[in-house]
């Protein structure tokens, strides 16, 4: 069975007012499962973003492909691209900028429907209401404007928008991070509801590992425009392989204040490098602890490290074996 | 053939209109003027100080066209034949460096009327080291250089055809290169042989034909002498301006264009050749920089910086208050001009070509209420009715009024003609308030008897150039009715000055003539010929009469009203004596009060 | 505040927009409905301009050359048959200011139509599509903006001749920069902002962006605008009239009468006068009135 999604060394480059040029997706392969939620990391500037609306195919891909449902979807026309939006859907981080502050509820949601000329009038304004009740909204407020609800609910609107032409594939682009924490739960789990009522893929995009780890069968984790690892949800934690992701698990917050003693706390050095003029060879060179010689010079490909299985793939030269400290090795380089 | 002073009735067509003025006809010896005339003995000295709100066309008396300019060069140049500050005699020419008026009895005219010789003063001197006799070379010179190829005279038609082998002399001038060597050498080289220097200072001049009007005619500023030294500049041109030489009382010691003229004494003036200008005042100075308002209010305080208008004259609005209080220091004064009147398109196909039926045109003429007109345009008394074609003071005209207001005798003869209903429409300058006027008032009128008149607004600029002067435009039907103004370029026996350029068929015809309606009859035609040639100005007078009648009965216009131009002095100002050609007081003739000489 | 902590606990299910919360500050405002309500008078008035000419018996252009005009042809002061007094031509002033009233509104309603709706919609253009569209249209405000209006609108109204049409189209023509500029900005930074982005990503293609999502969120400032600039296309259409390139007689308009008033100023204060007042006190209410508009779409008002 053919993956929903499948994108092959695509790159997404902005040239910058200095006549520079931003790097930032840089070659990225990547296959979205049916059915399945693929979690992506990384922190905020590593390109997660772009590569969601390549996906969504929002940006043109400066270079590589995109396969959605088997079809090469690159470069599609605008009618092709028209009928690509019904199967591929995304709800954005904001809340608050990703709703019209001018516009009603019931239209923001019936955006869809007139968009594609599904349904009108008392049709659409039925379909509208079913939608509302569906993510927990009071179907009366249809008339009301975004300002009048609160964030959560505002989350909501933007997930029955998402949701009204029942897409096959839906981008969660850090839907949660905006919302206070009592409140994200709420979502994820209407997310999630949905997911099983309807069938649904969702590419979910954040840079708080704990809500990724929650919600996703596979995570993908990104570093300066490049995937660095990525694995299946428990293998990732159990037997991270590249430094970058140790060093991401390690500023997790944890609950259980005794254990949060006994883990080694990982402050990485120095800042990001600028997109502008990433590193050469393993982008993470600069800062990783582990760094030898040849990680400057060439690039690790993305592949199963060690004893790992084909669905868990690493680039790094060096990986980290189960166990190993990552203290020890920072005194090693030093 | 003609084209007369169409440009100074641009001007004058939105001053008359808004500046009239009213009195009694030969240039006010009724109440107004009368004041300024007799009281005390005349004083000489002091500066008389003219304000105004602009300057003169030309500081070059054989170029220039505009009553400010006129007014500029009585001061200081001469004329064979001027017009005199003698209250009741102003449009009556007498002589003025010529020694006398010519006649047939004095041997001045020849027999068969196309012989003029006129003899100059002797006494009478250039302001040139040393003063220098005026001779009839230089007025050869003169007559010659109305001719020039920079900037030609504007009143040429009147007399290219009249004066032998002046259109020849014209048509050579025009291909000479246009700087003042060139010129200098045409002039110098080239005679025109219908004026001729017969010896020092007897000039003799020879025409094509009789005309009873020459010696009016030769009042025109145009035909003054010309010193050799002014062909060192370019004609009209402002260096010149500023190195006239004069034969006149006063000479000009600066003029700063739009801003001031300064005249002072010319010593080389001797009184005794000059009978027409007394010259009490020492200085004259004009100011042209002042506004109509500030004029008015200086001159009615009597301060004795303001004394004359130069080119303005008082608000239409204040001037029935100065009539009621019978103010003597205003004057009303003739202007002999027919101003507006209405110009029927005779050639129009509009209305299935309603116009050129003369019943309709009478029909119109009857339905037009002339009082009404009379009245938003200030009244009678500044505007008195004129109901034919020759203004009063103009020699053959006689009393006549034959569309008398008569609404129900207009539907008879629109419905005889077969046009019970007409859409007219009426050409007039949007930016002319007495234009507008008469417009709406005409449009009320001519309701009364089934006419709709729709306005036709045109700019100022174009309503000559790009309408009433293109026949094709009044052939088109793009106005059927307009109004227009007209004024002579002389005075007294200069009936020829209306009836050539307006009613004179097809040579009428713009753009050369000012037949705007494109009349054309043949019998009226033959009848101005006549008058023209007439032997005696007696003859021509009862022939202007009978074409005036012709005209009239064809009804190509609509006469409503020879406007008065109303003047202001101030009240030190004596002998303020009005005379049309300069459409103002004569300067040369005013005296100062004592202790208001400033 | 308070007003949002209402809507917030209200239990009304119709929406309150952005809209709705100024046209309710704006109710508050004294000035600005005092503003309104004169304006609402001078509408009346110019609705009901035949019936001034049917009470008074004086038809709008009825010249009145025996009652109505001294025989000299001056204008005649207020009495009992002529309230304001007559014009130039012995016609009633009071009647031709009811009927100037028509034209000074309509003007002022059509030609600020037609500026905001081209403004708009070049104004969403340049902003929205950038690039070489933006490029030719902002060159093009910054020229228009930089004409000399009145030179140019004589010259045109020289060649074309007056007529009411020209009067709109000539300042329409010179207006809708000023509301392009506007929008343009306005919508530089909407463009950037992620419900543009949402709509895209459902699949909306540009005109719909542009006028369903951006146009309602420029619209407050244009309302501003377009309130302040109803007394300046009123102004400067009395102007061109004033300048003998309004309206053609006999229609009564107050530039018009304003311009046919100022050779009698000293002799007929009421004729410069009446129409004079008419002018400011239109010009001012709608002045006022936009005022208060502004203040209700102040956008530190328009969190919630």
């Amino acid at each position: 069975m053919t993956p929903l999604l499948r994108i092959e060394d695509v790159h997404k480059e902005f040239p910058t007012q200095r006549r520079e040029v931003v790097h930032a997706v840089d070659g990225v392969s990547l296959e979205v499962r049916r059915g399945e939620t693929l979690g992506l990391v990384g922190e905020t500037g590593c390109g997660k973003s772009t590569l969601a609306r390549c996906i969504a195919r929002l940006y043109d891909v400066t270079s590589g492909s995109v396969w959605f449902d088997g079809h090469d979807i690159t470069s599609s026309s605008r009618r092709e691209l028209r009928a690509l939006r019904r199967s591929v859907q995304v709800i954005f981080q904001d809340p608050y900028g990703s709703l019209n502050p001018r516009r009603r509820v019931g239209s923001i949601i019936g955006d869809p429907f007139a968009i594609h000329g599904i349904a009108a009038g008392p049709e659409r304004k039925k379909k509208v209401q079913e939608l509302m009740e569906l993510v927990g909204l009071n179907p009366e407020h249809y008339n009301r404007f975004p300002a009048e609800f609160s964030g959560g609910q505002r989350q909501r609107i933007g997930v029955a928008r998402a949701l009204a032409l029942r897409p096959k594939l839906v981008i969660c682009d850090e839907p949660v991070s905006a919302l206070d924490v009592s409140i994200q739960a709420q979502i994820i789990n209407l997310l999630a509801d949905l997911q099983h009522e309807f069938d649904l893929t969702y590419v979910f995009i954040s840079h708080d590992l704990s809500v990724v780890r929650h919600v996703s069968d596979r995570i993908a984790v990104m570093y300066l425009g490049k995937i660095v690892e990525v694995a299946p949800t428990e293998e990732l934690f159990g037997q991270t392989r590249h430094p970058y992701t140790r060093a991401l698990l390690s500023a997790l917050p944890v609950a259980d204040p005794d254990t949060a003693d006994s883990r080694e706390q990982i402050i990485l050095a120095g800042d990001i490098p600028s997109a502008v003029g990433p590193p050469t060879g393993c982008r993470f060179h600069t800062r990783c602890p582990k760094a030898g010689a040849v990680c400057g010079s060439s690039e690790p490909p993305l592949e199963p490290v060690l004893d790992d299985g084909p669905e868990h793939r690493t680039a790094c030269f060096f990986p980290l074996t189960i166990g190993e400290n990552l203290s020890a090795a920072v005194l090693k380089a030093s | 053939m003609v084209k007369r002073r169409r440009f100074a009735i641009v001007t004058a067509a939105v001053a008359s209109l808004t500046l009239v003025a009213a009195c009694n006809n030969n240039s006010g010896s009724g109440t107004a003027s009368g004041g300024s005339g007799t009281t005390g003995t005349a004083v000489t000295g002091g500066t008389l100080n003219l304000l105004g709100s602009g300057d003169v066309d030309y500081m070059d008396p054989n170029i220039s066209y505009y009553s400010s300019g006129y007014l500029n060069l009585r001061m200081w140049s001469r004329q064979l034949f001027t017009y005199p500050a003698e209250q009741g005699q102003t449009t009556n020419p007498v002589a003025d460096l010529a020694t006398e008026l010519p006649t047939a009895a004095n041997g001045g005219i020849s027999a068969d009327g196309k012989t003029y010789k006129i003899k100059i003063r002797t006494g009478a001197k250039w302001n040139t080291s040393p003063a220098r006799q005026v001779t009839a070379a230089d007025l050869v010179r003169g007559v010659k250089r109305t001719a020039n190829p920079v900037q030609p005279f504007g009143g040429i038609p009147d007399f290219a055809s009249l004066i032998v082998g002046y259109q020849a002399f014209q048509n050579g001038f025009a291909k000479v290169a246009k700087t003042p060597q060139a010129i200098a050498d045409y002039i110098e080289k080239t005679p025109l042989p219908g004026v001729e220097a017969k010896d020092q200072t007897t000039v003799v001049f020879h025409l094509t034909h009789p005309a009873t009007y020459f010696v009016d005619m030769l009042t025109l500023p145009a035909f003054s002498p010309a010193p050799v030294e002014v062909l060192k500049y370019l004609p009209a041109s402002t260096e010149l301006g500023n190195h006239e030489i004069s034969d006149g009382p006063y000479q000009v010691d600066s003029w700063v264009p739009t801003k001031s003229i300064n005249y002072s004494r010319n010593p080389a003036w001797d009184p005794a050749t000059d009978p027409i200008r007394k010259a009490y005042v020492d200085k004259i100075v004009v100011n042209e920089t002042v506004s109509q308002e500030s004029i008015q209010q200086q001159l009615q305080t009597g301060t004795a910086s303001a004394d004359l208008e130069f080119d303005m004259s008082p608000a239409p609005s204040q001037l029935p208050a100065l009539i009621a209080k019978k103010d003597p220091n205003l004057n009303l004064g003739d202007t002999s001009s027919s101003n507006p009147y209405v110009v029927y398109n005779t050639v129009s196909p509009n209305n299935t070509k309603a116009l050129t039926d003369v019943r309709v045109r009478q029909a119109i003429s009857y339905a037009i209420n002339r009082d009404h007109i009379i009245q938003v345009l200030g009244g009678p008394t500044v505007n008195p009715p004129l109901s034919h074609v020759l203004p009063d003071a103009i020699t053959g005209s006689k009393q006549n009024d034959p569309y008398p207001y008569n609404p129900d005798k207009a539907k008879q003869l629109l419905a005889a003609a077969g046009h019970p209903h007409l859409t007219l429409k009426l050409l007039y300058r949007n930016s002319s308030e007495g234009g507008s006027k008469a417009f709406q008032t005409i449009q009320q009128d001519l309701a009364k008897v089934g006419i709709t008149v729709v306005g036709v607004p045109s700019p100022n600029a174009d309503f000559y150039v790009k309408y009433l002067q293109v026949p094709t435009v009044a052939q088109r039907g793009v106005w059927d009715l307009s109004l227009a103004g007209w004024a002579p370029d002389w005075y007294g026996n200069a009936a020829l000055s209306f009836f050539n350029p307006l009613y004179f068929g097809q040579p009428s015809f713009p753009p050369i003539g000012s037949n705007f309606g494109l009349y054309n009859n043949p019998a009226a035609t033959a009848l101005i010929k006549q008058a023209t040639d007439a032997p005696t100005t007696d003859a021509a007078a009862a022939l202007w009469a009978q074409a005036d009648a012709k005209v009239m009965a064809d009804a190509p216009f609509f006469p409503i009203t020879s406007p008065k131009n109303a003047n202001y002095h101030a009240a030190q100002v004596n002998n303020a004596v009005y005379i049309p050609a300069i459409q103002n007081f004569d300067p040369t003739n005013v005296w100062l009060a004592s202790g208001k000489q400033g | 505040m308070t007003a949002i902590m209402e809507v917030v606990e209200a239990p009304q299910i119709q929406g309150r927009s952005p809209f709705t919360l100024a046209m309710r500050r704006l109710r508050r405002d004294k000035v600005a409905m005092v503003s309104l309500a004169v304006i609402a008078l001078i509408v009346l008035m110019a609705v009901f301009a035949p019936v001034f000419a049917h009470l008074t018996g004086h038809p709008p252009n009825e010249q009145y050359r025996d009652t109505g005009l001294t025989p000299d042809g001056l204008p005649r002061g207020p009495d009992g048959t002529f309230w304001l007094g007559t014009d130039d031509l012995g016609r009633d002033v009071l009647v031709r200011i009811a009927y100037g009233a028509r034209v000074s509104l309509l003007v002022g309603v059509a030609a600020t139509a037609i500026t905001v709706a081209v403004g708009i919609v070049l104004g969403l253009a340049a902003g929205f599509l950038g690039g070489i569209v933006d490029t030719v249209l902002a060159r093009l405000i910054d020229v228009v903006l930089s004409v000399p209006f009145l030179l140019v609108a004589i010259a045109l109204v020289s060649v074309t001749g007056p007529s009411l049409t020209i009067t709109v189209l000539v300042i329409g023509f010179f207006s809708w920069a000023s509301v392009a500029r506007i929008v343009r900005g306005q919508v530089l930074s909407l463009r950037e902002r992620e419900f543009v982005e949402a709509a895209r990503s459902l699949g909306a293609g540009d005109t719909r962006i542009m006028f369903v999502d951006i146009l309602p969120n420029v619209l407050a400032p244009v309302i501003v605008y377009t309130t302040l600039l109803v007394p300046v296309v009123i102004v400067t259409q009395a102007t061109l009239s004033f300048l003998g390139l309004g309206l053609p007689p006999p229609t009564a308009d107050w530039g018009g009468m304003i311009n046919e008033a100022q050779a009698y100023y000293t002799t007929a204060w009421w004729f410069i006068l009446f129409p004079g007042l008419a002018l400011l006190i239109t010009t001012l209410a709608f002045n006022l009135f936009g005022d208060g508009v502004r203040d209700a779409f102040d956008p530190r008002a328009d969190r919630s």
